[in-house]
């Protein structure tokens, strides 16, 4: 069973290095969002209830604080966005509705410095 | 008597003709002239006269009607036109003092329609023109620029550098403190924002208000917190526990199950001999596992802001913008910024 958690570990390491390398000059994840927004968002017709929508979140999250970082708060994004964010958080109007504004400093407005 | 009538007669007779020729004068010449003469004065009295002011010293009037126009719809929260009347009068009025009222509330405007760039080149000018009469005014209003374009913590620091700022005029400073204040106990930071407010003591705007918020943060310590190290490590212990401590089943639950299935579908894979699979799963699963916690951990310091800020909403968290103006009152209506 170590073995296998050794491999996920080093799997996971892999990739995060690999993207990282290139980060800034090739942007990997950017360049996967995208690839998301323009071909696979528009088949899913369900809203994301929350502003900016989950991909441009990740876009911001990833380019903020990189690859590692950048996931923790996307995997955290996608858990909280339902209405029980409601309670703790703002509203906003962005094309005629009402959503939730969660941007990427409402989550991390906790331990990063904004300057 | 026959002489006399026919003196009178003749008289008469003679009369008659000068009456005619009289008449025919006046209708002639006399009276088109006399008539316009008349006329002329007349309309020079009673309709040129009273409007003579309003021509001679037009300029003046029209810029000091422009500007105030530009405050009115400001004042209606209108902050496209005041804008726009503000350019106005800065292209048509030359007099300095309508000018630097004019970039001012340029600056103002553009700060409340939410144009932070502008904004911020707007006030850099006035600060860095020679002799304004709104410089102070515009080096604490950066602060706000700052402040909505959430940077706290720049703003903090921009605060706090001009509490070292020898300012002319002292109620400036003390909405320094004041702000200063109201960040820290946003924050939580009680002890460094009662300094702050301890500082304000001359302007009787702010001692009221003051007053109230020292008194507050006796009752801030005893509110209901949840603990994010807690929250983290439930949610360590088993996925959803976290969410569930700081008020959120329904995201608990979503961490649960995901988590869960990752789990079994990871476990499965390698008990089936699936490696490949299984690293993968299991990466995956890597990922929803620190998320879940870090998203407990993040749901417990929102919740303790909304506490926080709940507490706050009932004191007077509001910086009149007349104190940031030269002459008080002047607007005639006090602005609230929130803070």
């Amino acid at each position: 069973m170590e073995r296998h958690v050794l491999k996920v570990f080093l799997l996971l390491a892999g990739f995060l290095l690999c993207c990282h390398d290139v980060y800034g000059e090739n942007d990997i994840p950017q360049k996967v969002i995208s690839f998301y927004q323009e071909y696979l968002s528009p088949l899913d017709t369900s809203e994301c209830p929350s502003f900016p929508r989950c991909s441009e979140y990740a876009k911001a999250a990833t380019k903020k604080h990189g690859l590692l970082k950048g996931w923790i708060l996307i995997v955290d994004r996608l858990f909280h966005e339902g209405s029980e964010e409601l309670k703790v958080s703002g509203q906003i109007i962005n094309d005629g509705k009402l959503k939730i504004y969660d941007p990427v400093e409402n989550n991390d407005f906790w331990w990063c410095d904004e300057r | 008597m026959t002489l006399l009538k026919t003196t009178t007669f003749g008289g008469a007779m003679k009369d008659n003709g000068k009456i005619k020729f009289r008449l025919r004068y006046i209708l002639k010449k006399e009276l088109p002239f006399r008539s316009l003469f008349v006329c002329v004065i007349q309309i020079f009295t009673f309709l040129v006269l009273p409007i003579l002011p309003s021509i001679l010293f037009a300029y003046e009037l029209s810029c000091n009607g422009e500007i105030k126009l530009g405050k009115d719809f400001f004042i209606q929260g209108d902050y496209s036109s005041a804008i726009y009347q503000f350019k106005r009068v800065l292209s048509l009025c030359e007099e300095i003092d309508i000018k630097q009222d004019a970039q001012y509330f340029l600056g103002v405007s553009y700060l409340f329609a939410n144009k932070q760039e502008e904004a911020e080149k707007q006030f850099i000018s006035i600060i860095e023109a020679k002799d304004h009469k709104y410089a102070e005014q515009a080096i604490v209003m950066l602060s706000f620029v700052l402040e909505r374009q959430q940077k706290a913590a720049s703003t903090k620091d921009y605060l706090s550098n001009l509490l070292n700022y020898n300012f002319k005029d002292n109620t400036l400073k003390e909405s320094v403190h004041y702000k200063l204040a109201w960040l820290n106990l946003r924050s939580g930071e009680l002890e460094s924002a009662s300094e702050h407010l301890r500082e304000i003591k001359s302007s009787t705007e702010l001692v009221q208000s003051a007053k109230e918020l020292l008194s507050a943060t006796k009752g801030y310590q005893e509110l209901p917190y949840k603990s994010p190290t807690l929250s983290g490590f439930l949610s360590a212990c088993m996925p959803g526990a976290g969410q569930f401590y700081v008020g959120r089943p329904k995201d608990g639950l979503t961490a649960f199950i995901v988590n869960g299935l990752f789990i079994g579908a990871t476990v499965q894979a390698f008990e089936h001999d699936q490696e490949f699979l299984g690293v993968m799963l299991g990466a995956l699963e890597l990922g929803w596992y620190i998320g879940n916690i870090y998203n407990a951990t993040n749901s417990a310091h929102k919740y303790n802001r909304k506490v926080r800020e709940d507490y706050w909403k009932g004191y007077k968290d509001e910086l009149n913008l007349n104190l940031l103006i030269n002459n008080k009152g002047e607007l005639g209506i006090s602005f609230g910024f929130k803070f």
